[in-house]
């Protein structure tokens, strides 16, 4: 649905490219998150499918046709292109209501009133604001508003749906629930989107496949459960959910590779040792000191224990003075100072290559 | 003779006969002729900067006597901006105004530039004693008075001479326009360096400035000053409307002579000439005066003449206009401490 | 941050006519300037006027004097103005709309009008207000002299204020109320906030505002003339007035006030810089996000009638007493102090004067329409303005911005003299002599004012509500109609009733630019007044109020109809 290659764009007076060289295919249907810190680019290369922004190089085609080609000169100005766009700040119109703000884009092509009423009735139903549609826009909350700037993009029935970082204003619980439904609303119209978000758990819920930004270039993309499982990049390990990373020093004639936690045990891969391991908090198991020797097991001591309700962060530090943290179940015990076995189960140990180029 | 002396002299002779009379015509043109000539040409354009209601009466006097002669009226404010309009009129299209009218400083600068257009004055029955150039022609005067507030100073009391005038009893009760134009005219008569040592004397009474003579006139009606140096013209409306001001003129009448001339590539000269003589007529001048309050000295039955008459008159004549303006710029400057004399 | 923006001919259009509006007066001034007759189409060249001004000692003491006065008047206005613009949009102050009209209306009273009112109040001598200090406290002198700088100060704030209220209450009504409240809870009180929070947001607003008042201050005449002149105290326009009309020599001295008015031009240029650097990121002044902003309203509790007090107070000393006075004046024959033997000689008697003279009624329709197209034009140029260089990325908007900017500084005898010459020039355009003229004229001057304003407003509104509509599937024009106008109108229709009233008032480039027929109210008005029927003027003055005064109200009612859609 959605062909972005070779895209990079430079903001005028700025040193560094914002996007580089990003190539990127969506696929009809496909819910796919730009995920990465701030200044990773995800933002800019959204608005440059929307054409937003005027790239310096690269094409972009929507459903087919090309938007834009930088080598031929080809721009199609934003309100031509198929898209629709939901924005951070909502940017609902305050002048207008509810029913108005959502009939825009109808109106905007021209659609007969009968239609625009339909339309619109319909849009506000599949957002559940029925009943606020002679409301003026101001008068709503935030997740209401956001609302109405989702039935406002859904209502264009466009190609490929556009959001950036449509829920980052509202409040934890607000968009927990927001995600849920957002993700439903897209499915059931089919929808192709391109989500960008910085929140690495919105990601993971929400997308079909990530695509891990950093600097400007995609670093990582895939299905999040691949992206999480096993990612082939420190940065991918970081970046989405936590890890600590292991360098590995060396291989041993046994099979298990050398690191600062001592010997362990790896999942065997052909090819070359990875450079580093890493390893997800939440696959650390805590066991009671036992001093029995067994694969990837370490002692170590507990250096604090924070409750964070479905689980409680362990942070722990191993023999050689190296710290860990672990996510263990919320109901055991830890004090600082207590002596626990760290294992880093073998399964569990993500290989990490040289970061690609 | 000297230029002084000559005014006074035909002051005198104004006051003695019953006024000029145009003189039989020798080489006169005939009215009638222009007068159908301006008929079939473009109205008469006359610059001339009295409130536009005032000179619809002028005009509509005037076609009493030429009906098929149209005026029209441009009015610019100060007659420093009425030359430069000119100026730049002539400048850029050929031609401005058919009627200019503005003080001496004003047509002499007009005349150097050539933007004027010398008339055969005798011809058309104006008298000699108005035309100093062929370019010129006298139509009006400011005439400098002393007024006061009826109910602060009684007739009595009043000046009668510029010495009463400078009496430091005046001190702070006196209004003047903020231009002392007054004493450069008096310098005509009493020379540059008398002329300035009473300018000094008139500042040391920190007088109240004004920036026209009729808002000192409406001051000096309400009470906010005692006495002040005006124009006659400008005196006449508190007056006429009740309010409590005479004025009179001093022992020497300083004054501006209004002078006015055709332009050169005028659209209509032959209307432009027949406004002219008419108003150098006896006729003319008082409908002029009627409307304007500003008289034509120069013509005895008018009523600014029968102000002055007997008085001394002190103005510096028109080819003397550039030597005027230095003597000018240096008095204003002078009046213009005034405030820190304060 | 945006990439280019294609607009297609609208940045090169708006140039060529800002460029043919501003740049042609501009340009004839400074050749003025270097000539030696002041004429531009006359010959030679040099910089003798530029060594009479600069090199004369009286003009620098001149310009401390006006320094003084500029500088007061600024301070005071934006205090004054800021306060009532402050207490209407940001608390819950009763009667906001009545207040609106009340701090609007002293817009149309010319100001010359409004100098003569104070000195019927506050004169030593003759002064109203003086006469009942006088008897009531029996004082032996009087204690008000509004012959005073400070007089000065005081009347022509008053005159200012409404136009500093215009800027700043648009930018007031436009602030997100979650910057303060983030203030607030972090523990700002509320200095702290107006310091920190207030005046840096509002900083376009402000700036705009106080390069306005500091070269009004500089140029303007009537105040200071009818208030400073007769006791000696000069300011630069009185010397200007001076060179124009009073300089012996027979001509205006244009070269002179060219050299003169090259200082302002020089410091609004400054002026105009340090309002480009500090809204360079404009991103952090805009306010407007649609993201559910309604202003706060801080409730006054016991400050309630001091603050309705204010407002009220305000009216009387800027509307009701000199306006008193001048109704006073309209009803009596000659200017004289309130007193009871006066009041036997009240009368309709200039009031039916005024309305049978025929040319009144010429004047009128002249002053109606000359002054809603031209501030309809210069409303629209001011939005073209304000949009070419906030949301474009057109190499010319810089040059744009300053055009657009520059006519403030120089005078109206000025931008008069060099329309004379265009329109003398382009003599294939019938606009010489006619009430055209005086459209061209005024739709440059106010191209200060309302270009500020505009660029102020729209800084305010987030881009993003515009890329909304575009994503939207709407065209620039279409961006611009249903959303950016809407979202600007409240700020723009003040602009344009200010237009409108400034025009009905302005004299000195109406009297210069007279042709046969094209007399404005306010030239009439003038023309009673200096033809010494200042009787007259002032009943032509009050009807000048009342016209205004319809205008102005129903302003106010047109915008509270679309505020309320705005704000819910």
């Amino acid at each position: 649905m959605v062909e972005i290659r070779g895209l990079t764009l430079v903001y005028p007076g700025a040193t560094q490219p914002s996007v580089r060289d990003v190539s990127l295919v969506v696929q009809r249907g496909e819910f796919l998150t730009l995920l990465g810190p701030s200044g990773c680019g995800k933002t800019s290369t959204l608005r440059s499918v929307a054409g937003l922004e005027t790239p310096r190089a690269g094409t972009i085609a929507i459903a087919g046709q090309t938007v834009f080609d930088a080598g031929g000169g080809r721009m199609v100005p934003t309100h031509a292109r198929d898209i629709a766009m939901v924005f951070q700040s909502y940017a609902v119109w305050p002048h207008m209501s509810v029913a108005q703000n959502v009939a825009f884009p109808l109106e905007v092509a021209g659609r007969p009133a009968t239609e625009v009423a339909r339309r619109v009735r319909e849009a506000l139903e599949r957002v559940d604001l029925s009943e606020l549609a002679q409301r003026s826009a101001t008068a709503l909350s935030g997740g209401q508003q956001q609302r109405v700037a989702i039935a406002r993009a859904l209502v264009r029935d466009a190609a490929v749906m556009l959001l950036d970082e449509p829920l980052s204003n509202l409040d934890a619980k607000l968009r927990e629930q927001m995600r849920v439904e957002l993700r439903q609303l897209l499915k059931s119209v089919g929808m192709t989107a391109i989500y960008v978000t910085h929140d690495q758990e919105e990601a993971l819920m929400l997308s079909d496949r990530i695509a891990l930004m950093d600097q400007g270039r995609i670093v990582e993309a895939g299905s999040p459960r691949t992206l999480y499982l096993s990612p082939r990049t420190t940065f991918g390990a970081t970046f989405l959910g936590a890890a600590e990373v292991i360098a590995v020093e060396g291989t041993r004639p046994d099979g298990r590779l050398d690191t600062a936690l001592g010997p362990l045990h790896a999942a065997a891969t052909d090819g070359p040792a990875p450079a580093r391991l890493a390893i997800r908090p939440e696959s650390i198991v805590l066991h009671p000191p036992r001093g029995a020797a067994a694969p990837n097991r370490i002692a170590a001591r507990v250096v604090s224990a924070v409750f964070c309700g479905r689980h409680q962060q362990v942070q722990l530090e191993c023999a050689g003075g190296r710290r860990l943290t672990a996510i263990a179940d919320a109901h055991r015990a830890f004090a600082a100072g207590d002596p626990v076995d760290v294992e880093l189960p073998q399964q569990r140990l993500i290989p990490l290559h040289e970061e690609p180029r | 003779m000297a230029h002084p002396q000559r005014r006074r002299l035909l002051a005198g002779l104004a006051a003695g006969t019953s006024g000029l009379h145009l003189p039989t015509a020798r080489a006169a043109v005939d009215p009638k002729a222009l007068a159908r000539t301006a008929a079939g040409k473009p109205p008469v354009s006359w610059y001339e900067s009295s409130p536009t209601e005032q000179i619809d009466k002028v005009i509509a006097a005037f076609n009493t006597v030429h009906p098929g002669v149209r005026v029209r009226q441009t009015r610019l404010i100060g007659g420093n901006e009425l030359a430069v309009r000119a100026v730049q009129e002539s400048q850029a299209r050929g031609y401005t105004g058919d009627v200019l009218t503005g003080g001496a400083d004003h047509t002499w600068q007009l005349g150097e530039r050539k933007l004027l257009e010398p008339v055969e004055w005798a011809g058309l029955g104006v008298p000699r004693a108005m035309t100093p150039s062929p370019l010129v022609m006298a139509t009006t005067a400011s005439v400098y008075v002393v007024l006061w507030n009826t109910r602060k100073v009684s007739d009595a009391e009043a000046p009668r001479t510029w010495e009463d005038v400078l009496h430091p009893k005046w001190t702070q009760r006196m209004g003047s326009w903020v231009r002392a134009a007054a004493f450069a005219q008096l310098a005509a008569t009493i020379g540059p360096d008398t002329a300035r040592r009473q300018l000094e004397r008139f500042i040391a009474l920190k007088p109240m400035l004004f920036k026209s003579t009729f808002p000192l006139a409406q001051a000096v009606g309400a009470g906010e000053v005692d006495v002040g140096i005006g124009f006659y013209h400008s005196t006449l409306p508190p007056i006429n409307a009740g309010a409590p001001v005479r004025m009179r003129a001093l022992d020497v009448v300083p004054m501006h002579i209004i002078y006015s001339a055709v332009s050169r590539g005028a659209r209509n000269p032959e209307g432009a000439r027949l406004l002219l003589a008419w108003l150098s007529t006896e006729a003319g001048a008082l409908a002029y005066e009627q409307a304007t309050g500003r008289g034509n000295p120069l013509i005895a039955t008018t009523e600014t003449a029968k102000f002055i008459a007997g008085r001394r008159v002190s103005e510096w004549p028109h080819d003397k206009s550039g030597d005027l303006a230095a003597l000018n710029e240096f008095y204003n400057r002078l009046l213009e401490g005034v405030g820190a004399a304060r | 941050m945006t990439t280019q923006r294609r607009v297609p001919l609208l940045s090169p259009a708006l140039l060529a006519l800002l460029v043919y509006l501003v740049a042609v007066p501009l340009a004839l001034l400074l050749v003025a300037s270097f000539k030696p007759s002041g004429l531009p189409l006359d010959e030679g060249w040099g910089v003798g006027h530029y060594l009479t001004v600069y090199g004369d000692p009286g003009f620098w003491k001149l310009l401390g004097n006006t320094l003084q006065f500029a500088i007061g008047c600024a301070v005071g206005a934006l205090a004054l103005g800021g306060g009532l613009a402050w207490l209407v949009e940001r608390t819950d102050l009763p009667f906001k709309g009545a207040s609106r009209v009340m701090i609007a209306l002293p817009m149309v009273v010319p100001p010359f009008l409004l100098a003569m009112g104070w000195v019927l109040l506050a004169s030593p001598r003759t002064g109203f207000l003086n006469q009942i200090a006088r008897d009531a406290f029996g004082l032996a002198s009087a204690p008000l002299n509004v012959y005073s700088m400070g007089g000065m100060v005081f009347v022509e704030v008053l005159a200012l204020v409404p136009s500093v209220y215009l800027i700043l209450s648009a930018a007031f009504r436009n602030m997100d109320p979650a910057l303060e409240e983030a203030a607030l809870a972090s523990g700002a009180r509320w200095p702290q906030m107006v310091r920190r929070i207030f005046v840096p947001l509002l900083a376009p607003a402000l700036l705009a505002a106080a390069a306005y008042l500091t070269i009004v201050g500089f140029l303007v005449f009537d105040v200071p003339g009818t208030l400073g002149m007769p006791v000696g105290i000069f300011v630069v326009s009185s010397r200007i007035v001076y060179l124009a009309t009073d300089q012996s020599g027979g001509t205006s001295a244009y070269g002179q006030i060219a050299a003169i008015a090259v200082t302002f031009l020089v410091l609004l240029l400054a002026l105009a810089w340090a309002y480009r650097r500090l809204t360079a990121r404009a991103s952090r002044f805009v306010t407007v996000t649609g993201k559910g902003w309604r202003p706060r309203q801080l409730a006054l509790g016991a400050f309630k009638p001091v603050a309705v007090a204010l407002v009220l107070v305000y009216f009387l000393l800027a509307v009701v007493a000199p306006l008193g006075l001048l109704l006073w004046t309209s009803f009596t024959p000659f200017l004289a102090p309130v007193s009871l033997s006066m009041v036997e000689r009240m009368s309709l008697a200039q009031h039916v004067a005024v309305w049978s003279n025929p040319r009144v009624g010429v004047a009128a329709w002249n002053s109606l329409w000359v002054s809603v197209v031209a501030a309809t034009v210069v409303v629209a140029i001011a939005f073209a303005v304000a949009w070419t260089v906030l949301r474009t990325r057109q190499p010319a908007r810089r040059t744009i911005d300053v055009l657009a900017f520059m006519p403030l500084a120089i005078p109206g005898t000025m931008i008069g003299m060099a329309l004379v010459y265009v329109y003398l020039t382009l003599s294939f355009v019938p606009v010489y002599g006619t009430a055209w003229i005086l459209v061209i004229a005024y739709v440059t001057v106010y191209l200060s004012f309302t270009s500020r304003t505009a660029n102020a407003t729209l800084i305010q509104i987030h881009p993003e509500l515009e890329e909304a509509a575009r994503t939207s599937g709407a065209p620039a024009a279409t961006t611009v109609r249903r959303i950016v106008l809407p979202l600007m109108l409240p700020a723009l229709a003040g602009a344009w009733v200010w237009v409108v009233a400034h025009v009905m008032r302005e004299l000195s480039t109406a009297l210069l630019l007279q042709g046969e027929d094209n007399a404005t109210l306010a030239v009439q008005l003038w023309s009673y007044w200096a033809g010494g029927e200042p009787t007259k003027a002032a009943a032509v003055g009050v009807w000048l109020v009342v016209a205004m005064t319809v205008v102005t109200v129903l302003w106010q009612w047109l915008s509270n109809r679309s505020h309320r859609t705005v704000h819910g």
